[in-house]
């Protein structure tokens, strides 16, 4: 109370009201299906109201985005954990090839197209791409919302790219 | 000579950086010449300009159900599991009652269900009946 630092936590319906269709998109781009999104999305309203989040005076859109994240890649880690024969990929060793410029690519990839190759990445690719180009975040942001090197979330949107043109061009 | 450097220093993920404006103002200026005089690089950082284009351009998702922080999550197996044990309940006190589940009796327990389905945990009128004959897991 004291610690003019600490803001007080935004109320989950007022966070729900304004920043729900900016949560909902960051959750369906990261999960790919509405299930799995309105899970997610909730998830996160869940710690705001629990108030299990330190709130930060700043971007409202990126401390969503930092704990949506966390959230999801919380429930990744754990389905990986289950017995189900799907190892866990090491995204720094995934070397695609350079992407070759296609102009027609532009006009020809359709929104449903997009989302299925951001769907068929890596999820640490995914994640990285997510946060930049549709949360909006800068790299600084996504460095310090997953706790890695600014060199290292710079690769991975970097591959993340290559990896998404070649799926559509593929 | 210039060729040679650069061959030996294609700008890579810089690329994405510069695209996303994320390079100090030195570094951008000298990626940007070095993407002028290197058909490789310039290539690449259309390719990547039309990707980011691209995710960029997706629009905004609309939750199909209001948005809520409830407590706790029911998730797809589990609210199965509480569907099958309702339907369960729902058939004993049936069979206790005397009357044959029929198909004139189907949509009462339809309708448990659907109240079930929809309702928060503490709502489930089968829980004021017979609480201990439904095992509800939570847990995904």
């Amino acid at each position: 109370m004291t610690d003019a630092e600490e803001q007080p936590v935004p109320d989950w319906e007022q966070v729900a009201r304004e920043y729900g269709r900016f949560l909902y998109t960051v959750a369906f781009r990261l999960s790919g299906n509405h299930e799995d999104a309105q899970d997610l999305a909730q998830d996160v309203l869940l710690r705001v109201r629990r108030g299990l989040e330190t709130y930060k005076p700043g971007s409202m859109e990126g401390w969503l985005s930092r704990i949506t994240t966390n959230v999801f890649l919380d429930e990744v880690r754990r389905r990986r954990r289950r017995p189900q024969g799907v190892l866990p990929s090491d995204p720094d060793r995934v070397v695609p090839p350079a992407p070759a410029a296609d102009v027609v690519l532009a006009e020809q990839a359709l929104p449903e197209d997009v989302q299925g190759a951001l769907a068929s990445l890596p999820d640490e690719f995914r994640v990285a791409v997510v946060l930049c180009d549709v949360a909006g975040r800068s790299y600084q942001e996504i460095s310090d919302a997953l706790g890695v090197p600014l060199g290292t979330v710079r690769s991975r949107i970097h591959r993340g790219r290559a990896l998404l043109r070649e799926a559509l061009t593929r | 000579m210039t060729d040679d450097l650069d061959a030996t220093a294609h700008l890579g993920d810089a690329l994405s950086a510069l695209a996303d404006g994320q390079l100090p103002a030195d570094d951008a200026d000298a990626a940007r010449a070095h993407v002028a005089a290197c058909a490789t690089c310039a290539a690449e950082l259309l390719a990547v300009e039309q990707v980011r284009a691209l995710v960029r351009g997706l629009g905004p998702v609309e939750p199909r159900r209001p948005l809520v922080a409830a407590v706790p999550q029911v998730g797809r197996t589990s609210r199965l599991a509480g569907v099958a044990a309702v339907a369960a309940a729902a058939a004993a006190l049936l069979a206790l009652s005397g009357v044959e589940p029929d198909v004139g009796r189907a949509p009462q327990v339809a309708s448990l269900v659907q109240v079930h389905a929809t309702s928060p945990v503490n709502a489930d009128p089968m829980s004021q009946i017979a609480p201990a004959a439904i095992p509800v897991s939570l847990e995904r």
